[in-house]
């Protein structure tokens, strides 16, 4: 990690990152990521976005598929939403995830997955876990148009924002608890209901 | 240690073992042993059951096959024909069925 | 012969086949082969060279072995290094050893911090569609 480009806690990036070399995000990134080292989301790291890299370990937060050559490790506090997949991968307790993982290299044919029969399958494609984290993001980010060059690219849109502190974080659920725009998918929240329907039981 | 089957815990459906089975929970089905079964005191067994030897303490619904020899102990319940090279009943045991002894 | 009073756990033994339902209160190891489903009020621990091919919903699940089916817990699914697990997943906690194989579907409730949720928010209105059905 000598030479890793790092986006300090107050910074926020807009736009594509891409090249070799290693990356470490304690502030907010909104574009894909891609680089050929290892990707680190620190505590106070915040991506919407997908990324790739050879190994990534998360502790913030990331909505958008992860999939690393090597291995991706959850750590204790992160929140992930989205579709993952390295040969190895480890989820820390104290880690949460929702989302279709596979431990398997990028490109590998994997298993149908048990239970999830086509015709669920079908109605979750539409929206849930995998396709919705990573067609948001690249929707949004689309537009700032971004630069280009060799190594590390970072394109930067906008200034850096108010810094992501903690405590903010841990705000956001009570209003997401109800709300329409946790980015909660579908299906899933119907699978959170029905799973606290049956504790009612 | 092999097989336990602990009260409160029910199985439906169809067990097959190389190894002993002590069984103080609830069995319905079919049991196949090749070593030894026991059937607790407290146990419910509704099942046909094969074994190399069975010793019961417990309810037990079906007919067996035993290699060796079957033990009902008190309190022991049975209803179904048993066949065995050899059979002992205990004092205070309940059995209706049929004995065939392969002699 | 154990009398009734005698705390005892459920084993499945290596050499023992279930073809059917297991169900219950307490916990249950299994280190044998099950095909069927297993509704459990305790834990179910899936040992090493144990395996289970059907529906598992117990307290908490522990997988150094294999499972293949749905899990649901109210508690948490631990995939040890050596387990294996396929299936759609609803718990309320997931870990994963480095070294585990699992393909699964994730279902979990949480909220991801504001930043990333409103992104979906805003993001949602043209591709809203596919987001809202």
């Amino acid at each position: 990690m000598a030479e890793a480009t790092v986006i300090g806690a107050g910074t926020r990036i807009r736009g594509r990152i891409h090249g070799d070399g290693d990356l470490v995000v304690d502030g907010f990134v909104e574009g894909d990521v891609k680089v050929n080292g290892e990707v680190q989301v620190g505590a106070s790291g915040l991506v919407a976005a997908s990324i790739e890299g050879a190994r990534i370990s998360v502790r913030g937060a990331v909505r958008g598929d992860l999939s690393a050559t090597v291995s991706i490790h959850l750590e204790e506090g992160a929140r992930v939403v989205g579709a993952i997949r390295a040969p190895r991968v480890s989820v820390a307790s104290g880690a949460l995830y929702r989302g279709v993982l596979h431990t398997a290299a990028p490109g590998e044919v994997v298993p149908v997955i048990a239970g999830s029969t086509p015709v669920q399958a079908a109605k979750p494609q539409a929206a849930p876990a995998r396709p919705a984290p990573a067609v948001a993001p690249k929707a949004f980010v689309a537009p700032p148009a971004p630069v280009r060059p060799a190594a590390v690219t970072v394109a930067v849109a906008a200034p850096p924002p108010p810094p992501a502190s903690a405590p903010a974080i841990d705000d956001v659920a009570e209003s997401d608890a109800d709300g329409e725009n946790d980015g909660t998918m579908p299906a899933m929240r119907r699978g959170a209901r029905g799973q606290v329907a049956k504790k009612k039981n | 240690m092999s097989t336990v089957i602990a009260p409160g815990i029910t199985i439906e459906g169809e067990i097959t073992s190389d190894e002993d089975l002590q069984i103080g929970g609830t069995v319905r089905g079919k049991l196949t042993s090749k070593d030894a079964v026991a059937i607790d005191a407290g146990a419910v067994v509704e099942a046909d059951v094969q074994a190399s030897s069975l010793t019961i303490g417990g309810h037990l619904v079906g007919n067996s096959q035993v290699a060796e020899r079957v033990d009902l102990l008190a309190g022991a319940r049975v209803i179904g024909n048993v066949k065995a090279a050899r059979i002992t009943i205990a004092e205070g045991a309940q059995f209706k069925g049929n004995v065939d002894m392969d002699v | 012969m154990a009398p009734m009073t005698q705390a005892y756990e459920t084993t499945i033994g290596p050499r023992t086949r279930l073809r059917g339902r297991l169900h219950g209160d307490g916990d249950v190891s299994m280190e044998g082969q099950l095909e069927g489903n297993v509704t459990l009020g305790g834990k179910l621990t899936i040992q090493e060279g144990g395996s289970v091919k059907g529906e598992a919903s117990a307290s908490d699940v522990v997988v150094a072995g294999e499972l293949e089916g749905p899990v649901r817990s109210d508690g948490a699914l631990h995939v040890a290094a050596t387990g294996r697990v396929n299936g759609v997943v609803r718990v309320t906690a997931l870990s994963l050893e480095d070294g585990a194989r699992f393909h699964g579907e994730v279902h979990a409730s949480f909220d991801l911090p504001a930043e990333l949720a409103e992104k979906v928010a805003t993001a949602g209105a043209p591709g809203a569609p596919a987001a809202r059905r």
